[in-house]
């Protein structure tokens, strides 16, 4: 790709080969093609509430192919739009746009407005603490980080502040503008990296593709919003870095933009922040390291704009980490493990002992087309990204030096691999992918437009490997189309759970599908009968869904699981209970039924038989009905709510007693 | 591009025009049709046109995504930080989160130089933008409206409302709710594992005055009574103690067992906590 020269400086002014084709540029989509787009789009949206509700009521093989109807519909015309737009006519910007806009709706499909998702019930309730008392409340035992990073719901509380609206649907709003804004926001990064509108739609597209993109990034959490504004500190670092929009005054308001992002973004979310503070000093060293290799197309002053940016990143992202402190390090600790890391790489290359303790697709519950396609969504990315790397080195000198940041942040999708099948970094490996698409997009973008133009060509020696001259364009063109399907398959399937994607019937122990009569009859029970000073000890599902109502606290301390796992109640049990103030209990009786929680009791790496399915034993779940210090002041169908006599459990503790019944006592509960 | 800085067709009448929208909106009332109004208006004043103000002027008129989304993220980013600050400061968000980030980004549109990029607004691709997303929400909408609503679960409750003990009679009166769901079916009154009674509770039926009458005249309060239905779903309240209708013994009705009570109990035994300073809940008024 060959830069502009610096009078030509305009970021969007088409510079395709054809530009001279004017005449095409100047054309918008054709009224037919506009009125098929809007058709596919009202189509898919009907597809996805069939699907939807075809899985609600249980079926688990159509709601599959539906969703992928739905889905195809709209990525396969897309596609095709993306790689045949030369100009920057508005049609790509608004494809991408739309395409964001829809990218919502299988995620609310699926969960309405309320929230549904693990993650989504923590930020509610940090929300409703901001609506309650004005200021995050940053202490409580559900939420060891999220309230330490409030940047998302001081947004929503001051939408409901100002529009009315209910939190929410404040909540669906800020989310759906942070997830349109960060693939527009993508589009326009790589669109002025490259000044190719369609090196910005299929690099879009290609993000798209990730595996949170549908799902995980459009729940009401941290990351959704802090991926938009990442992904803006780079276009804004970029324009105030480069020196091709020859107005100073606009790098300096660009600079000064992508400092008040950065300044956000540390409010916002701890790994986005760290990530992007790593990419911007990446992106300063590397742009020193071209100008002293004599690079002259880099400004002068650019270096130093990136250093600063970049050191500004990392200096509020560690005063954020050091403020926080403790509660941070506990949360990111399963995670930084060094030695954890690099034996499981070794282990790759049998050189050190496996950690793998995680089967990938174990229990997904998909069909087996989806299961392949995930596979083989890597292999394939893995081509492409080689294909692209190779194609554009030869081009190295006259690429922007943030192409080079984004191809290494692309090596990271495949490095992350190795770490898939160990459960400690699997969710981490998961959530890594939303920024390691925007490196793939880049690289792959490129070389397909690089491509399209006749420009990409690849040597062995004196070898051509690429064009090949034998291969025609239509067996080309079917090959991209199936490496789309299955990439936008896979990439789904990797994403998230069955539970998450699609509704089912009620289950207990699962998240997202536990919500339901029940747990809204609890809930709502909670809402009316507790306060901020009451504790409560629960499972992690039910726990969300009263914890978004309820202003209840939660246990700080693991030590109060031993009365659920316990085989055994000693006085260390009951003084759990009372140190930590516990106040109310709430028991889900199926666990004594044989069925185990899908994710685990409370899901925290210390938690005893966490991810081991474990199944508590029956007499253990009958032994809270046992105890004279508790009583039962509640139950649905299924769930028992437990009001704690405190004064009753001091005179038990201060007796030495367990304060089991005589009667549960001959039953051998113990 | 013409990269010379042009005379501004800016003036405070944009910004101007921002705040009269906030302004207007604010008055208006937060829910019906102006309620929608108020939320688009307020929404657009509060984090779409301040930002749209301030970065359109680095942008092309043309380059429409990126005073849009770039400027939505700029007023998002002014929001947060200066909230932020205000929670630093003490100063509750309620309060802050309006106004001062707009009066912060409007000074930051005063100070800036007035320049504005050359170039026009087509407006087509933001309306096939708007389109096409709203294609796919209409179509999501009147599909979810018209196929057949999914099964709800089924599901019952089950509340004391008021249970008394004398020495010879057991008295519950126990709230039943269903959704979907026959109900608890019946009621068994047991103490210390020995059944006493049991109700058969009608499908529909949303009280349940549960009695128990001992000839023996020896019942306690401090028995462990238990109320279970035929599924396992059981009730064991604290009772209130009565003898001949007068109650004896103060112990907490089974219907306070909320807030109140349980703060101050919850209080007046947490010496270990207040010993700890750095737990949370330290704002727990000392009893």
């Amino acid at each position: 790709m060959v830069p502009l020269p610096s009078s030509h400086a305009d970021a969007t002014v088409e510079t395709d080969r054809d530009q001279s084709k004017a005449s095409r540029a100047s054309t918008f989509l054709s009224g037919r093609t506009a009125l098929f787009l809007t058709i596919i789009f009202g189509v898919s949206g009907s597809l996805l509430a069939i699907a939807e509700r075809l899985a609600a009521t249980g079926d688990h093989t159509w709601n599959f192919v539906v969703f992928w109807v739905a889905d195809l519909l709209i990525f396969l015309p897309l596609a095709w739009l993306m790689l045949r737009s030369h100009s920057t006519n508005g049609v790509p910007v608004a494809l991408v746009i739309a395409l964001g806009a829809w990218g919502m709706l299988p995620k609310l499909v699926r969960t309405g407005f309320s929230p549904t998702y693990a993650d989504e019930f923590i930020h509610f309730r940090v929300l409703t603490e901001i609506l309650r008392v004005g200021h995050p409340v940053s202490d409580f035992g559900l939420l060891q980080i999220g309230a330490s990073f409030p940047g998302l719901e001081i947004l929503t509380a001051g939408l409901v502040h100002v529009t009315g609206m209910t939190a929410t649907n404040a909540s669906v709003v800020v989310i759906f503008l942070a997830h349109v804004a960060a693939i527009a926001g993508v589009y326009t990064l790589l669109r002025d990296i490259s000044r190719s509108a369609r090196v910005g739609g299929v690099g879009a597209l290609i993000y798209a593709l990730n595996p949170s993109w549908l799902f995980f990034d459009t729940q009401y959490s941290y990351e959704s919003l802090a991926l938009a504004l990442m992904v803006w500190i780079w276009v804004f670092t970029r324009r105030a870095v480069t020196s091709d929009r020859g107005s100073t005054l606009w790098a300096r308001l660009d600079a000064w933009i992508a400092l008040l992002l950065i300044f956000a973004l540390a409010m916002t979310h701890h790994v986005t922040s760290i990530v992007n503070a790593l990419i911007l000093l990446l992106f300063a060293l590397v742009i020193t390291l071209r100008q002293r290799h004599g690079r002259a197309d880099v400004g002068p002053e650019s270096a130093t704009v990136a250093w600063v940016l970049g050191l500004v990143a990392a200096a509020v992202t560690i005063w954020r980490i050091m403020e926080v402190g403790e509660k941070i390090y506990s949360y990111l600790s399963p995670i930084i493990k060094v030695n954890l890391f690099i034996e499981q790489f070794l282990s790759l290359v049998g050189l050190a002992a496996s950690h793998a303790n995680r089967t990938a697709f174990g229990g997904a519950g998909i069909p087996p087309y989806e299961i392949i396609a995930g596979y083989a969504m890597i292999p394939i990315l893995l081509i492409l990204f080689a294909w692209g790397v190779l194609g554009l080195a030869r081009k190295l000198r006259t690429l922007e030096s943030l192409v080079i940041v984004m191809a290494l942040l692309g090596v990271a999708y495949f490095a992350s691999i190795g770490l898939l099948t160990d459960q400690q970094f699997s969710e981490s490996v998961h959530r890594s992918w939303s920024f390691s698409f925007i490196g793939l997009a880049t690289v792959i973008s490129f070389a397909v437009h690089e491509h399209l133009e006749g420009r990409l060509a690849i040597n062995w020696g004196k070898r051509t490997l690429w064009p090949v001259p034998s291969v025609r364009p239509k067996l080309l063109a079917a090959v991209a189309v199936a490496a789309l399907v299955i990439v936008d398959v896979g990439g789904v399937a990797t994403g998230t759970t069955t539970e998450y994607r699609f509704g089912a019937p009620v289950s207990s122990g699962a998240d997202a599908v536990f919500i339901g009569t029940q747990s809204a009859m609890v809930a709502s029970w909670f809402h009316e009968h507790t306060t901020s000073h009451d504790v409560l000890f629960a499972d992690r599902y039910l726990s969300r869904a009263i914890t978004v109502v309820s202003p209840i606290q939660y246990p700080l301390s693991s030590n109060v699981w031993s009365l659920t796992f316990a085989s055994a109640i000693t006085v260390n049990e009951l003084h759990a209970v009372y140190q930590e103030g516990i106040t109310y209990i709430v028991v889900d009786r199926r666990m004594g039924n044989g069925h185990p929680p899908k994710e685990g009791f409370w899901y925290t790496y210390d938690e005893p038989h966490a991810f081991q399915s474990y199944s508590v034993p029956a007499q253990n779940v009958e032994r809270y009905g046992c105890f004279n210090w508790l009583n039962a002041v509640y139950a649905t169908t299924e769930y028992q709510v437990f009001h704690v006599n405190r004064p009753l459990l001091i005179a038990t503790l201060f007796k030495g007693s367990t304060g089991i019944s005589a009667a549960c006592a001959q039953r051998g509960i113990t | 591009m013409n990269r010379k800085e042009q005379p501004s067709r800016f003036s405070g009448r944009e910004a101007l025009g921002a705040v009269i929208i906030l302004a207007v909106a604010l008055v208006l009332p937060r829910s019906g049709a102006l309620g929608i109004v108020r939320a688009i208006l307020a929404g657009s004043a509060m984090i779409v046109i301040p930002g749209w103000l301030i970065v359109r002027r680095v942008t092309e008129r043309h380059d429409w995504n990126v005073p849009l989304f770039g400027g939505l993220l700029v007023s998002v980013a002014t929001y947060i930080v200066v909230s932020c600050v205000a929670y630093g400061l003490h100063v509750h968000i309620t309060a802050a989160v309006v106004v001062i980030p707009a009066v912060v980004m409007g000074l930051v549109l005063a100070c800036l130089p007035r320049t504005l990029a050359g170039g026009t607004l087509d407006m087509r691709g933001p309306f096939l933008a708007i389109v096409l997303g709203a294609a796919a929400i209409l179509g999501v909408v009147v599909t979810h409206l018209a196929i057949p609503a999914v099964p709800v679960e089924s599901a019952y409750s089950l509340s004391p409302t008021l249970v008394t003990v004398s020495h010879t009679d057991y008295n519950a009166t126990i709230h039943v709710v269903v959704v979907g769901h026959p109900g608890p079916g019946t009621l068994t009154l047991s103490t210390d594992g020995v059944n006493r009674v049991t109700l058969t509770v009608p499908a529909r039926t949303s009280m349940v005055h549960l009695r128990w009458h001992s000839p023996s005249g020896d019942l306690s309060c401090a028995d462990q009574y238990t109320i279970t239905s035929s599924n396992g779903a059981y009730l064991s309240p604290r009772p209130i103690c009565r003898t001949s209708g007068t109650t004896l013994s103060h112990a907490t009705s089974a219907v306070r067992h909320g807030s109140t009570g349980a703060r101050a109990t919850n209080v007046a035994t947490d010496f270990r906590r207040a010993a700890t300073p750095t737990r949370r809940r330290s704002n727990v008024t000392p009893a």
